[in-house]
């Protein structure tokens, strides 16, 4: 018999325990409400794939890209291409580390032309002067990490970072 | 390399998870519980293995998961310590005749969880026959009868 606090004896290899019992358990509610928060994150899109924070849209003169933020490795992301109504051709453009971090899968509907020039890969699409046209990139994520990278609509370009969870 | 990481990730992420959620996660297995544990085991499986389904990942897998679990047991052996920290300790649960009711709501256990392991086990009907009720760490609920229990 185990010499205890409690008002027998405990049987032989049972231990009184209590004082290690009671921190374990005071983690393990801790660590539920942890549980909750990352769900609760996870619902908002901070984990990626879906939810107001996993997307971002980037305006610039000639339309609108909306681009994952957040998202997951190896996970299919999606990027938009939304062109204003215009006479001329329209280039979409990423540079060298776009393609570190995404593997182009499609492109919805395909480019007119890609180009490479400088570094960079143009996307080319035909004019349509009465209607705003929206291009889908359907992309893989290559690694994860923070990645940062350049995208632009014509000459205007702005650098977005992406958290890639593993 | 990309393998034996994505062993190892999960293999400690679900010991952690696991030993947080709480014994009677594992312990009073209902149905659902059996689901549950279908669903982590495809879940862990596809995050394990990736995109790459060839035989050597899976031989490296298997090697990983095996030699995470021997070195934990060597952990466990030069650091007793470490063992009640990752296994948990035997939980008692009613002194004679009487329920520890801090431990039964630190374990989640429900009175009617140890009366029914006193019945299966001992044929005990009421708890003042029970001498001990201890909380294993593979999650059994042992019975120990007081001497003076009827039987």
């Amino acid at each position: 018999m185990t010499r205890t606090k409690y008002s027998v004896a405990l049987p032989e290899g049972v231990e009184d325990d209590r004082k290690l019992q009671r921190k374990v358990w005071a983690v393990q509610r801790l660590s539920w409400l942890i549980f909750a928060l990352l769900l609760f994150l996870s619902l908002l899109g901070v984990f990626g794939s879906g939810g107001y924070f996993s997307r971002q849209t980037v305006a610039f003169p000639g339309g609108s890209v909306d681009v994952p933020v957040t998202a997951r490795w190896p996970a299919p992301e999606e990027l938009k291409v939304t062109f204003s109504p215009s006479a001329d051709d329209r280039t979409f453009l990423v540079d060298a580390r776009f393609h570190e971090t995404f593997a182009i899968d499609s492109v919805d509907p395909a480019a007119g032309s890609v180009l490479s020039r400088g570094g960079r890969t143009l996307y080319v699409f035909p004019a349509s002067p009465a209607h705003a046209v929206t291009v889908a990139f359907r992309l893989k994520t290559q690694r994860p990490g923070i990645r940062s990278y350049l995208l632009g609509i014509g000459e205007d370009v702005l650098e977005r970072t992406v958290v890639l969870f593993p | 390399m990309e393998t034996v990481i994505r062993g190892l990730a999960i293999y400690f992420s679900l010991l952690v998870i696991v030993r947080l959620s709480g014994r009677r996660t594992l312990a009073q297995m209902t149905p659902f519980d059996l689901v549950i544990i279908l669903v982590i085991s495809e879940t862990t499986q596809q995050a394990m293995v990736g995109e790459d389904f060839s035989i050597t990942a899976s031989v490296l897998l298997i090697l990983t998961l095996f030699t995470a679990d021997i070195a934990l047991s060597y952990v466990k052996r030069w650091w007793p310590y470490s063992a009640r920290l990752i296994d948990g300790v035997a939980t008692v649960l009613v002194v004679n005749g009487k329920f520890e009711e801090e431990a039964m709501r630190g374990c989640r256990l429900e009175r009617r969880d140890v009366l029914e392991a006193a019945r299966s086990q001992q044929g005990i009907d009421t708890v003042k026959d029970i001498k001990f009720a201890i909380l294993e760490v593979d999650g059994n609920i042992s019975i120990v009868k007081n001497s003076s229990a009827a039987g």
